[in-house]
């Protein structure tokens, strides 16, 4: 499947999100060095890591490796904290950042819960994940989602009612981080 | 990590001791024009001052320091940082003309109507206390961080606010030439000034006190809503309570920031001679004032340290 697939098919615009199922992860962090590699990052900037974490209470627990990047809320406190309305959300769900309008204030960062905002060393503004808003545009998968050699991720549109990821969030058990922090986060994971 | 560091502690600080002494200022003269003049005049003398200095702070704490003016062609009414640079832009407009206004009368000869001047000091005070609000409601509105987010900070550092105003108004008045006066001894018939120094002595005494107990009330309540909350908000608090910054919290804080400078204006309230010590209204004011600078220091790093979802 790929972005193109998904695109148009509701006959509305598409509402991008992402389905992460970390029972097939293996914490390889290739999803990291292709992020690193599309996004021509520093080494000291991340919009992709990997964080490992438990889930449930003994003895019905387990651990996972928990890819993290930008959720792409659609109640994301980073825009409503702006002052210059640099951060804003776009209408195909993608939290986007005009670069020329932020001044580096970093009340972004300290507004996400999910930690991952960063500063750019070399401009000044903060940049993050952008769903690889430029790969889509040409009806290709982000750089984590087509790299991933385990297929962890799922990248789609919520808005087609038969797209692979409206599917499988349907049909899977999936839960949102940070759900009660009212951000309406857009990445689903499955924990197993 | 910590993202925001002194820059912005001197910011958050110096906007209250604004803040603050135009509150106080306004409301004395509101009390008293007479009696507390001095007091209406140093309040009004220092308002536009440190606020200045604090957005310089501000200003330098930006990675775009060159854009800083972005934040003035925009108002985003969700941001309360958005909010609060116009709030601060208005407040240094009317601390100025308050300021120039309280000059003594023969050096700008600008003329008001009473009226005029009253509906300025109402503006002003609603104006102050809006930005001793911001101040908390700024860290305060960030559900990311537990330390922060609770009803409390905000009310915590509006009383910080008026405190450090009038702490730098009792400082200035120790200061500046005539000072509290000299001194009155029981028994000697006093002088207009030294009755007039009285007033304001124990004007300033009764209200530090009973600031400095509200205050003392605000950081329990914040402590044990605190130590009550979630897991993240428990290991930021452990930090200020026994951790990284337990000693500035402890000392700097609640010791010298509240307990000293409270002792200090209760036993000049209670003792049966009212004693004059220029020397003990210095070190109270001091003193509190760099309670307020180190409250402010602890909650912005404690509050950096941990985020609502634990990683």
């Amino acid at each position: 499947m790929t972005a193109s697939e998904d695109l148009g098919k509701s006959g509305k615009l598409p509402k991008w999100a992402m389905l992460v199922d970390t029972t097939k992860c293996v914490g390889c962090l290739a999803c990291v060095a292709a992020c690193h590699y599309q996004n021509e990052l520093p080494v000291t900037e991340y919009f992709n890591r990997i964080e490992e974490q438990e889930f449930g209470r003994f003895p019905y627990f387990n651990r996972r490796f928990l890819p993290m990047q930008c959720q792409h809320c659609d109640n994301p406190p980073c825009v409503s904290v702006c002052p210059t309305g640099a951060s804003y959300k776009r209408p195909d769900g993608i939290v986007a950042i005009n670069a020329q309008k932020c001044i580096g204030c970093k009340y972004c960062i300290l507004s996400c819960p999910y930690n991952v905002r960063v500063i750019s060393e070399a401009g000044g503004f903060v940049h993050k994940c952008s769903f690889c808003a430029t790969l889509i545009e040409k009806n290709q998968l982000p750089a984590c989602t087509s790299t991933c050699p385990t297929s962890v991720r799922v990248f789609g549109d919520l808005n087609d009612p038969n797209s692979e990821i409206t599917k499988l969030i349907a049909t899977k058990k999936t839960i949102l981080i940070g759900k009660d922090l009212n951000t309406k986060p857009s990445i689903y994971y499955i924990i197993g | 990590m910590i993202h925001w560091n002194y820059l912005i502690t001197f910011y958050l600080f110096s906007a209250g001791v604004s803040a603050g002494a135009m509150i106080v200022s306004i409301a004395a003269g509101f009390i008293d024009p007479v009696k507390y003049g001095r007091v209406v005049r140093a309040g009004a003398y220092i308002a536009p001052f440190p606020i200045m200095a604090g957005m310089v702070g501000l200003i330098f704490d930006l990675e775009r320091p060159r854009l800083f003016w972005l934040l003035l062609t925009t108002f985003q009414y969700k941001s309360i940082m958005s909010v609060g640079a116009w709030i601060i832009t208005l407040f240094s407009a009317i601390s100025i003309v308050y300021f120039i206004l309280t000059l003594p009368k023969n050096y700008l000869k600008l003329k008001s109507k009473p009226s005029t001047l009253t509906a300025i000091k109402l503006t002003g005070l609603v104006i102050s206390t809006c930005v001793a609000l911001y101040t908390g409601l700024l860290l305060s509105t960030l559900s990311a961080r537990p330390f922060w987010n609770t009803a409390m900070t905000p009310v915590l550092l509006f009383i910080s606010a008026v405190i450090d105003g009038l702490a730098a108004v009792s400082l200035v008045l120790c200061l500046t030439p005539g000072g509290f006066g000299t001194a009155y001894n029981a028994g000697e018939t006093s002088s207009d000034e030294q009755i007039t120094n009285r007033h304001i002595h124990r004007f300033i005494d009764r209200v530090d006190f009973i600031l400095l107990y509200l205050l003392l009330l605000a950081t329990v309540i914040f402590l044990i809503c605190m130590g009550r909350s979630t897991q993240s908000a428990a290991s930021a608090l452990s930090i200020v309570m026994n951790g990284r910054l337990g000693l500035l919290f402890w000392l700097g804080f609640v010791a010298a920031g509240i307990i000293v400078p409270m002792v200090a204006a209760s036993y000049k309230l209670t003792a049966r001679t009212e004693p004059h010590m220029p020397r003990l209204n210095f070190i109270s004011s001091v003193l509190a004032l760099m309670g307020g600078y180190i409250v402010r220091a602890v909650i912005l790093d404690a509050g950096q340290v941990t985020g609502a979802i634990i990683f």
